[in-house]
């Protein structure tokens, strides 16, 4: 009796085993067949808004060296198919690691803010760069770091394949003129191969992501050089000013914008003004910080992403409207489309898993007048048409954000010659201007939008082809807050025969 | 190639394991072990694996000779051909460099020191075939006639580059012939996912809370505070441990999935009541290894107490020396060889006591090993010096927003960290286990439930973990 029951109980077990190596087979299995499906490899990650590792070329000394086949298993991770939906589901296990309310790991190092006038001992005689661009007076002589920019802002790198000029625009989108689906909405193809700005240091205080936002003075001075710049080299043009502050300076309390050590968005954006009316004094600056400050209470900016909601780009159109003297339609005369349940950077890429229980819901304003543009679609090296503003419900949390003008690319045009003010602007912007451009379509006949980061052709030239009355530099500190970024922007605020690319 | 990466899992071990099904004799499942290995090998680098083949054909060559002749001096001599020959391999491409900077900083010669690239697992695999050669010596094992044998035995990819330090007499009966067994393939399935899931979650999510907060660069070391660094080394100390026990977990397991069983190589050694005790459980195939080969030799304790202390200075400096070319790692093998000593001449006996004095004897074992770790995270002089500093609050804030951020934003992982360097969970298994083997029902249900739901369940959740984590550092390639 007794071996009779140790039998059965040896054959239950038995087959507990055989189910156990079946089951844990299968899984291997599949997940064997599933990375030897290339077709299924992203190449693209939207939920970290990065390229991902590309498959290494092969060279004998590379495979000697063992990089080559290092290089082979980094891309078999990293373009695993489904990685995002893999990652996401990661994030929702990390967010029992703890108890996860706020995360303030990171502590601001801003430099001194110079009290004015200061020129940046890096810089040439400010009054002398801003008149004579070009020549010897190189963008990469202005900064320590020349050799290693040079390379990254070199705008002549890929001229043909993705830097469309505003003539060949025109002749293309003519010929090939495409409409929006539904379809290309949701597949995933809006995503855009430019370099996002990073999220640099972010902490979390109740559910809420915070950027930890430290002043660069040398980016700052690079920046404000290209501001008065352009202004000189156009002097028929209203250049306008507008830097978007952190949301830690507006929506965060001041005691623990102290204990992180930030950086005052105040002192840092007078600084800003005061050292580009230094250079050039036609410049407008628009101080947006305290009218965004009046109206803290109101939902400004997102609580998982870096970006402002479109409220604070419109309170932002206020005081722009004030500076021009022309009326501000009330958000009423706007129709608003909601888009619940968006998670932002500071979500997806920042590690803090716990902001998933605090998404976002966008609020987006369609333009009153026109709703239609054509924008560069680098990913698909072509012109296409599409609308400023569009219900992306349906997407997934993290991509909702590319609603505003299809998200950042290098050249956008909206036409809107119905409204007859004859008026044209040129918006230099990184993804902060996204959100504001949309108001811009019923006060212009025309808008010219220039995102810096991919854009790579001379915006003075542009300028002067599309016959621009205004330009608007409108950035975000934190996003402009870095040498190499602003060494980008440098490179191409010049007239074409003096960029520093074709000084080479 | 690393255990814990994908492409080993999917790429790698799946199609291995697939075709070694379809192979049905020895011969041919062991050819088809030595190609994937040596594919395994050449991927941290192909021009190494010229030396994993040499050394294993003077380890077969002169363990044949000893084994062909009668006389004890020819045999003598061959052994000391492969001692001068493994270990002269060894020294030239792990110490060299080491040894020259040293020379240089005392006597300003020589005027070039050559960079030499460690190869990946050297230190395992001339270990192995030392042993190999040592025992045909000693006459416990006979010597393999076929090269590839003993080419398998010391480039299998399931030890060769993190071991466990396998001797061939374990293996040598199953290299010729072995039985797989449902019960062996269910248990090496197990500790397989058990050392996946410990490597790719747990030891990878200590390492990113230790480098967040004693990190080995200077300058950032520099800004922690104490607390940070406490929190930090706690976070290293269990990283250390699941991380080297989740490659033997796994070397482990997929050997008995083909019908090897290597030695345990860990035993919890954080459970221990003395210095000597965390020893015996820690990295037990290297300890052995210097047991067997250098401190018996030498005359282990047999030759009264001063002799015996120097034969123990002798393997603690050789232990020290053998985790990485750097004079921490010397230090740090010296640092336990003081603890060994005292332990050997009065502080063991005090501390083998039940009761209280075994929790006092587990507390200082913990706190040894713990500045141990200090000791063995940085070859930087200047950065262990102010991490030593920062632990004792000289010139560190006590406290940062840092510390407390991370500590809470981890609380849970490091406690389910922590459980996993003890054996409760371990325990509470064998007990169902016992229950399930008498008296069947439930318990047998419960367990082989368990069992069956959670190799699945670690191997998705290693696999999310491995997508998202470029971040996976592999501690023992320097070794």
């Amino acid at each position: 009796m007794n071996i009779e029951k140790q039998m059965k109980i040896n054959e239950q077990k038995g087959t507990y085993h055989l189910i156990t190596i079946m089951l844990f087979s299968i899984l291997m299995l599949g997940g064997s067949v599933l990375g030897f499906l290339l077709f299924l490899r992203p190449s693209v990650s939207d939920f970290e808004k990065r390229d991902l590792e590309t498959f290494p070329e092969f060279s004998v000394t590379s495979l000697l060296s063992g990089s080559y086949t290092d290089q082979i298993s980094l891309w078999y991770a990293d373009t695993y198919p489904f990685r995002d939906d893999l990652l996401e589901n990661e994030q929702i296990i990390k967010t029992v690691y703890g108890l996860q309310r706020d995360a303030a790991e990171h502590v601001a190092e801003g430099d001194d803010i110079p009290d004015f006038p200061m020129p940046s001992k890096d810089s040439p005689d400010p009054g002398q760069e801003s008149v004579t661009p070009g020549g010897t007076d190189s963008a990469e002589d202005k900064t320590p770091d020349g050799s290693e920019t040079a390379e990254s802002a070199d705008p002549s790198k890929n001229p043909e394949e993705s830097t469309p000029s505003g003539t060949e625009s025109q002749s293309e989108t003519a010929a090939e003129p495409t409409a929006e689906t539904s379809t290309e909405v949701v597949d995933g193809q809006e995503l855009t191969n430019m370099n996002p700005q990073e999220a640099g240091s972010v902490n979390v205080k109740d559910l809420v992501g915070y950027c930890v936002y430290g002043f660069n003075l040398k980016a700052a001075n690079i920046y404000g050089e290209n501001v008065a710049r352009t202004q000189t080299l156009l002097p028929d043009v209203n250049v306008y000013n507008i830097l978007v502050p952190n949301n830690s300076a507006v929506m965060l309390d001041e005691e623990t914008r102290k204990e992180w050590k930030l950086s005052d968005e105040h002192k840092v954006i007078s600084y800003f003004s005061n050292y580009i009316l230094s250079l050039n004094d036609k410049v407008t600056c628009i101080p947006i910080l305290d009218k965004l400050l009046e109206h803290r209470d109101e939902y400004l900016y997102f609580k998982t992403d870096h970006h402002w909601t479109q409220l604070g780009a419109y309170y932002t159109l206020e005081k722009f409207l004030e500076e021009k003297g022309w009326d501000l339609h009330p958000l009423s005369d706007y129709k608003m489309i909601t888009m619940e349940n968006f998670l932002g950077s500071y979500y997806s890429s920042s590690g803090f898993t716990q902001l998933m229980d605090n998404p976002d819901t966008i609020y987006a304003y369609e333009p009153i007048t026109t709703n239609d543009f054509e924008f560069y679609d680098v990913m698909q090296a072509r012109w296409r048409q599409g609308k400023i503003v569009r219900d992306l419900s349906e997407l997934k949390p993290t991509q909702k954000y590319q609603a505003f003008i299809y998200g950042d690319n290098p050249i956008e045009y909206i036409r809107n010659p119905k409204l007859g003010t004859g008026r044209s602007v040129m918006v230099v912007k990184e993804s902060f201007g996204n959100t504001f451009i949309p108001f811009l379509a019923d006060y212009y006949d025309k808008v010219v939008v220039v995102d810096y980061r991919g854009y790579k052709e001379s915006i003075i030239d542009l300028a002067q082809t599309e016959e621009i009355d205004d330009i608007i530099f409108i950035n975000n500190l934190e996003a402009i807050g870095d040498v190499n970024t602003m060494n980008v922007l440098g490179a191409i605020c010049y007239r074409s025969e003096d960029m520093p690319s074709k000084q080479q | 190639m690393v255990f814990s990466s994908l492409l080993f899992i999917f790429a790698f071990l799946v199609p291995q394991m697939l075709i070694y099904l379809l192979l049905r004799k020895t011969k041919a499942r062991n050819i088809l072990l030595l190609i994937f290995s040596l594919i395994f090998y050449a991927f941290g680098g192909p021009l190494y694996l010229i030396l994993l083949l040499l050394e294993a054909f003077l380890s077969w060559f002169t363990a044949g000779k000893i084994g062909e002749t009668q006389f004890s001096k020819m045999k003598k001599r061959w052994l000391i051909m492969e001692l001068v020959s493994m270990f002269g391999l060894l020294v030239v491409f792990k110490y060299l460099t080491f040894i020259l900077t040293n020379i240089k900083w005392f006597t300003g010669w020589p005027d070039f020191i050559p960079e030499i690239v460690l190869p990946i697992g050297i230190s395992f695999y001339t270990f192995q075939l030392v042993s190999y050669v040592i025992d045909v010596y000693r006459g416990e094992v006979s010597y393999q006639k076929k090269y590839w044998k003993v080419l398998l035995y010391a480039s299998l990819f399931h030890q060769c580059i993190a071991g466990p330090i396998v001797r061939y007499k374990t293996v040598a009966e199953e290299i010729e012939e072995r039985e797989v067994r449902l019960d062996d393939v269910a248990y090496g399935v197990r500790r397989f996912a058990v050392g996946l899931a410990k490597k790719a979650i747990l030891a990878n999510g200590c390492a990113a809370v230790a480098d967040k907060l004693v990190p080995e660069n200077l300058e950032i070391l520099a800004k922690a505070s104490t607390l940070s660094m406490w929190l930090g080394m706690a976070a290293y100390m269990l990283q250390i441990y699941l991380d080297f026990s989740a490659y033997s977990d796994m070397a482990i397991g997929m050997g008995r999935m083909v019908g090897f069983h290597y030695l345990e190589n860990f035993d919890y050694p954080y459970e221990a009541h003395t210095v000597q005790g965390f020893w015996r459980k820690w990295h037990i195939s290297l300890s052995s290894f210097f047991r067997d080969y250098v401190y018996i030799p030498l005359g282990g304790s047999r030759r009264g107490s001063a002799r015996t202390i120097f034969n123990m200075f002798i393997v603690w400096a050789l232990t020290g020396m053998w985790h990485g070319a750097s004079w921490n790692f010397i230090l740090w093998g010296l640092y336990f060889f003081v603890f060994l000593t005292l332990e050997r001449l009065f502080l063991g006996k005090l501390l083998e006591k039940n009761g209280f004095s075994r929790f006092i004897g587990h507390l200082y074992t913990l706190i040894v090993v713990y500045f141990g770790w200090v000791l063995f995270r940085f070859t930087d002089t200047k950065a262990l010096i102010e991490v030593v500093k920062g632990l004792f609050m000289q010139g560190h804030a006590l406290y940062s927003l840092e510390t407390q951020s991370v500590a809470l934003n981890n609380l849970f992982f490091l406690a389910a960290a922590l459980l996993a360097c003890f054996p409760l969970g371990h325990r509470i298994r064998e007990a169902m286990m016992k229950r399930a083997q008498r008296k069947g029902g439930f318990f047998l249900h419960v367990t082989g439930l368990t069992d069956m739901i959670t190799p699945a369940v670690l191997l998705i959740l290693s696999v999310l973990a491995l997508v998202g984590n470029s971040y996976n550092p592999f501690l023992y390639f320097r070794f």
